[in-house]
């Protein structure tokens, strides 16, 4: 798995387990977005081969 | 006993929301990266976040145990993890093994969309669960107790009847379609005399009907993979199952869905911009419209025709038969090995 893939799934899980503990899937979802647009933006040049 | 099966049902949806997410990232994604329209990273992400958000903000209407409807019960009121928590000396129903059973179905299907997944095969995620709730209502039939006999459990040959017209519907209508679309488009965006300007055009085109199809994935299919755990635990917050749902589609796709998106967009055939925009477009209307008339319609067998459709448009001989035939061979499969998978699990979880 490369960097990138890691850390998407990160994004992903941070974000699940911010709107399970606050109650609130939709402050989950802000948060996958915002991890996932900033991974997007500070991961220039790597790509899955 | 009820613990144990709680665990299992969470472990088992996320299990098949991740294989979701690894297969059907490429119906919506692969034509754009197939065209070199989007870099495989970008378009992965960009799923990631049209699917969660599909399944956020609109899975609720469509939480559902798929493949409801095959398999009959006599009182769907007694499905519930309760029934496993029997008091000394009383007897179970045919209903006792409803949750153990639609526990089997869903990590049947998993196990075979994601054995499929590795081998970058597209295969319908839909089909595999009616694949696993068949081959689990006919362990019901079969091994239900004795002193239980009579006709708790039956299967509906008339909704089995019309998921198999749903097969040999979808591949032609795409491929209609992919065409229809692709001479359609180009009789009003071919005014465009730059080429680097027209391929710009169509790319934003295709990216944006990728994005539709990623959402409306999300939002119709989240209850593939956590509808099963909705129906055993009516209690639970359907808000935070489907953020649960929606994660497992996510994570699948960033992991593991290159194979099949290369199979879709690089191996069927070669797509260039204005192909893929037919191929995209095509799988949509597809859907959509098979939809409508009530068809349990697949979105991998609409991606595949749409490929097929748009490849078509440069001749018969840009299409390679032999990937088409491999994928054909994984389609047959399909329910074949879930029922199979479900038929084996669910004897032994009843005698557990």
């Amino acid at each position: 798995m490369e960097r990138w893939q890691m850390l998407g799934v990160l994004s992903v899980l941070a974000g699940l387990a911010v709107g399970w503990c606050a109650d609130n899937p939709y402050l989950g979802l802000l948060v996958v977005w915002i991890l996932l647009a900033l991974l997007e933006l500070f991961s220039h040049g790597e790509s899955h081969s | 006993m009820i613990e144990w099966l709680l665990l299992a049902t969470f472990a088992t949806a996320f299990f098949m929301g991740w294989s979701m997410g690894g297969n059907d990232a490429a119906n919506s994604m692969a034509t754009s990266v197939g065209a070199g329209i989007l870099p495989l990273r970008r378009a992965v992400i960009l799923f990631a976040c049209f699917a969660i958000a599909g399944a956020v903000l609109q899975g609720e209407y469509v939480m559902k145990t798929i493949g409801k409807g095959i398999v009959l019960f006599e009182n769907e009121n007694a499905v519930s993890l309760e029934n496993l928590n029997l008091p000394a000396g009383a007897s179970p129903t045919p209903f006792t093994y409803v949750p153990v059973g639609a526990l089997a179905a869903i990590l049947a299907a998993a196990l075979w969309v994601a054995s499929a997944t590795r081998l970058g095969l597209p295969v319908s995620t839909s089909h595999s669960i009616v694949g696993g709730v068949l081959g689990s209502g006919l362990a019901l039939v079969f091994f239900s107790p004795p002193a239980l006999s009579g006709p708790g459990v039956q299967l509906s040959y008339a909704k089995l009847a019309q998921i198999v017209l749903s097969w040999i519907l979808t591949v032609p209508s795409a491929i209609f379609f992919a065409f229809l679309i692709y001479h359609v488009s180009s009789v009003f965006l071919h005014r465009v005399r730059d080429v680097v300007e027209l391929n710009k055009l169509y790319g934003i085109l295709t990216i944006l009907t990728a994005c539709f199809v990623a959402y409306s994935f999300g939002a119709n299919d989240v209850g593939n993979a956590v509808g099963a755990v909705g129906a055993a635990n009516p209690g639970f917050d359907m808000g935070l199952l489907k953020i649960f749902g929606g994660a497992a589609i996510a994570c699948g796709a960033i992991m593991f869905s290159h194979r099949v998106i290369e199979t879709l967009g690089k191996h069927i055939t070669v797509l260039a911009p204005p192909t893929a925009f037919a191929a995209q477009a095509g799988t949509a209307v597809t859907v959509y419209i098979l939809t409508m008339f009530g068809m349990p319609v697949s979105t991998s067998h609409s991606a595949v025709g749409g490929v097929i459709g748009a490849g078509l448009v440069g001749g018969v001989s840009t299409v390679r038969g032999k990937k088409i035939g491999i994928i054909s061979l994984a389609w047959v499969l399909t329910p074949l090995v879930p029922i199979a998978i479900a038929f084996g699990l669910t004897w032994l979880l009843m005698g557990a």
